[in-house]
């Protein structure tokens, strides 16, 4: 499958603070990848490079196989950007920023554009600055989906969404995504919302990337474990073992999240000599899988 | 590419402009209603004699209004492109970025142009009839370097909100500050007739200030 | 071109600080860039500069530059010429003066100050000029209604109320400038535009050749004549006076910056005895009486002051003071040298 974007041996920092190093992954043509990571993981610094507004001190970022510093300006119409917080021009209203926008790209079409802003209750000539965030979000959307692009960036597409606007904006960006076979690259802090949406996703840590699979493998292969010890000071041995995530203990309880089955797990436990009791496993979503993989902390 | 984005810059500057178009004619209009009741006053002779004796000019009510032009279209043009950011949906348009900026600055230069030529045609009209060539060019000489100075202060104001550091914006209020001073060191007749070049080459230079804010935001530097 | 921005801010920057540093510099840590000098004049009873000075207790003492001290009193006698009215109020004016009767009323018609400044010479000015009557009925001058420019071919006269050129006026006073030996354009030409004042001496003129002319409008008649310099003069910067003697017509510098009277009576040139003075760069001021021009020539390198015989400006005495230079380089738009707005550099 071609890849719309590839990151090589991306590295950034800002000042001393090193955001990540020798950051490498790639996004294949008509997948929905999510990018999730706790703050400060470099989630926006990724999406800023992606979109162009931030220079990596080192590596590359390509996107249709041009180097998005210096890709050609027409392959722009080509990328659909929803900047943080659903911004566009404040000063426009409906028709006016369709009326802009509609000039500018060739593969214009206003028919879903339109769809959308019947749903929503606003007067034509209401500008954007007097909407609510989701109204926003709605034109946001509607402009995207007119612009037709190949690609989708999406930065934080749920913030500031009530629970009805987020599940509009789901099903008309999976529905959109998957019968016109776009590639959409987006991050939330809502990770239902990510889990109804995305095909693949990249879940970073500090500095680095932990996994980037398929969702549905994910959910198929982690497990979050619980068992009960009386001696809950050899839980130490399993925190640096790099295939067990996270081992917290409260009281006798510990809960740990793998991807080892159980028979692998119980013989971890008696190699570093670890009582325990009732060792239960349990399927997860996505949200437990991020907390689980990444800590609570 | 010109035709949407001057529909953008229309929509954000089209009351400012109808305002300063309103103040800038309505003033010019209201010095040259003086000049004219002042010779029905006191005649024709008393009033160039006047101008000749103490270097009168019959425009200074102008004097800070091309600046203040120049600063609001500069303000109304940039501040709702940096308003959340919004200048990354204009960058992000399908347009070499260096032309997006020069469209929208072309548009700042026009309507500039625009007011200030109507209020020179003004002045000019009125005054072209009645006075001697050298009082009509003593009244004028005073006016362009008040409108050089609207465009220098349009190019610095258009840097310093474009800019996305708040160190780099002090700095560049402060040439904004004392570049303009150089425009107002004098408001003798005549004074500037040796330095239109520098005048215009301090334009230039204030032009180009803009595309580096744009660059630097661009690039990712931040506070 | 990020490079080429880059440069522009450099290149704003450095223009700015070469600008404002070295003000600031001044600014903050002034120091004056020559020492203030009194006030001095020349005595024609001790032929010494004499000055006034503030001592310690802030009481004002005479003093000369041969080191004499004189109180107030004692400094009205040694510059009675200039304290005349204090002198006469405590009848101490003496009726003869360095052996020369000198009634009150003669002291005060022969009495002038002349002064220019280079900025009255270089500054931006309108190039038109208005000629008044010089012999009105009932003595009271009066703006005339038209003003004149000097054209390549002569001088144009303008009605001021219809903007329109006076043809038959413009042709007379070019054609009775010609027959004089005018060859236009006139280059320089002054004239005191005021209507307060007791009579009229129109305009000198300096012609394409450097020869000098008196311009006037009589009964609307032109009246001019040519003004005989020395021989090899070529007249520079003009300067009109009307004073209350009537003696003078003017003053005029030449090419190589030496300074003349126009004697109103014969016509003739008179050299004054200074070194030289060049108008567009150098201020002075004559303070003349009856018996003693006291002159005071100021530029940036020296303010050097002359006394001089009011008879046949001869030198009495001179004195030079050097000025403190300004060793601060910086760039400058201003100057009070002339009005305009200029890039300089010092």
């Amino acid at each position: 499958m071609t890849a719309i974007i590839e990151c090589k041996n991306l590295t950034h920092s800002y000042g001393k603070r090193l955001i990540y190093e020798n950051l490498n992954f790639e996004v294949p043509k008509g997948r929905i990848l999510g990018l999730l990571g706790k703050n400060g993981t470099g989630k926006t610094t990724t999406i800023n490079i992606l979109s162009g507004f931030l220079r990596p001190q080192s590596g590359t970022c390509k996107i249709f196989g041009d180097d998005i510093q210096s890709m050609p300006a027409s392959l722009r119409a080509n990328i659909g950007l929803l900047i943080e917080g659903h911004v566009q021009y404040q000063f426009m209203t409906i028709e006016q920023i369709e009326r802009f926008y509609s000039q500018c790209y060739p593969k214009w079409k206003k028919e879903p554009y339109y769809e959308l802003m019947n749903k929503l209750k606003v007067a034509p000539k209401q500008r954007i600055s007097r909407m609510s965030c989701g109204q926003r979000s709605q034109v946001a959307l509607g402009l995207i989906l007119a612009q037709d692009p190949e690609l989708l960036i999406l930065d934080d597409f749920s913030l500031g969404l009530d629970p009805g606007y987020r599940r509009l904006f789901v099903d008309y960006l999976r529905d959109y995504a998957s019968s016109e076979n776009k590639t959409v690259f987006l991050t939330s802090h809502i990770i239902q919302d990510m889990e109804r949406l995305v095909d693949d996703c990249i879940i970073m840590d500090y500095g680095k990337i932990l996994l980037q699979q398929p969702v549905k493998k994910l959910l198929e292969t982690i497990h979050c474990y619980q068992f009960e010890t009386d001696e809950a000071s050899h839980i130490e041995r399993l925190i640096d073992d790099n295939e067990l995530y996270n081992p917290t203990c409260l009281g006798k309880k510990v809960e740990l999240y793998s991807f080892l089955t159980k028979d692998a797990l119980v013989k971890k436990m008696h190699d570093v000599s670890i009582d325990y009791q009732h060792l239960s496993s349990t399927q997860v979503n996505l949200e437990d899988a991020f907390i689980g993989l990444t800590g609570k902390y | 590419m010109i035709r949407p984005l001057f529909y953008k810059e229309w929509m954000k500057t089209r009351w400012f402009l109808l305002l300063a178009f309103i103040v800038l004619v309505g003033v010019s209009s209201y010095a040259m209603m003086v000049f004219q009741h002042a010779v029905s006053r006191k005649g024709m002779e008393h009033l160039l004699i006047m101008m000749l004796m103490r270097k009168a000019t019959l425009v200074h009510l102008v004097k800070y209004l091309p600046i203040g032009v120049g600063l609001g279209i500069a303000i109304v043009q940039f501040v709702p492109e940096m308003h959340k950011k919004c200048l990354k949906l204009t960058l992000h348009l399908p347009f070499v970025i260096s032309k997006s900026i020069g469209v929208m600055l072309a548009w700042g230069i026009l309507m500039l142009t625009l007011c200030f030529a109507s209020s020179f045609l003004i002045v000019f009209g009125t005054l072209y009839g009645p006075l001697p060539s050298e009082l009509l060019a003593q009244s004028l000489s005073t006016l362009y370097p008040w409108y050089a100075a609207g465009f220098f202060a349009y190019f610095m104001v258009s840097a310093t909100v474009l800019e996305p550091t708040w160190g780099w914006r002090i700095g560049y209020a402060l040439i904004t500050v004392l570049g303009l001073r150089i425009y107002l060191l004098s408001d003798q007749p005549f004074a500037y007739t040796h330095f239109t070049w520098e005048m215009i080459a301090l334009i230039i230079l204030a032009s180009t200030l803009s595309w580096q804010s744009v660059h630097r935001f661009k690039v990712g530097h931040q506070d | 071109m990020n490079r080429i921005y880059q440069i522009t801010f450099v290149i704003f920057i450095a223009i700015l600080a070469l600008w404002q540093l070295p003000w600031g510099y001044r600014f903050v840590f002034k120091k004056h860039t020559q020492t203030t000098l009194p006030f001095m004049l020349f005595s024609p009873i001790t032929h010494e500069f004499s000055y006034n000075e503030k001592d310690d207790q802030n009481n004002l003492i005479g003093k000369d530059l041969a080191g004499r001290t004189y109180t107030s009193n004692e400094l009205d006698s040694v510059l009675p010429l200039f304290y005349y009215r204090q002198l006469a109020d405590r009848h101490a004016l003496p009726d003869t003066i360095a052996g020369e009767a000198m009634p009150i009323n003669k002291i005060k018609k022969e009495r002038f100050i002349f002064r220019s400044s280079p900025d009255d010479i270089n500054g931006p000015i309108t190039p038109l000029y208005m000629l008044l009557e010089s012999e009105p009925k009932r003595l009271d001058f009066s703006f005339p209604t038209d003003f004149f420019r000097c054209t390549n071919q002569g001088l144009e006269f303008v009605d001021m109320k219809t903007n329109k050129i006076k043809k038959a006026k413009s042709e007379h006073f070019t054609k009775a400038l010609k027959a004089m030996g005018c060859e236009f354009p006139i280059i320089k030409l002054h004239s005191n535009p005021s209507v307060r004042k007791a009579y009229d001496n129109g305009y000198l003129l300096v012609d394409s050749q450097h020869q000098l002319f008196q311009l006037k409008m009589t009964h609307g008649e032109a009246d001019c004549q040519a003004l005989i310099l020395p021989n090899g003069v070529e007249a520079n910067q003009v300067f009109i006076t009307e004073y209350a003697s009537r003696k003078s017509l003017g003053f005029v510098t030449d090419m190589n910056n030496k300074m003349y009277l126009i004697d109103a009576e014969t016509s003739a040139a008179h050299a004054i005895d200074i070194p030289g003075f060049d108008p567009t760069v150098q201020d002075i001021m004559i303070i003349g009486n009856p018996l003693i021009w006291t002159v005071r020539i100021q530029d940036s390198m020296s303010t050097a002051y002359y006394g001089l015989d009011a008879h046949d400006y001869h030198l009495y005495k001179k004195k030079v003071y050097p000025n403190k230079q300004n060793s601060f380089i910086g760039l400058h738009f201003t100057s009070w040298k002339d009005g305009y707005v200029r890039t300089r550099w010092n």
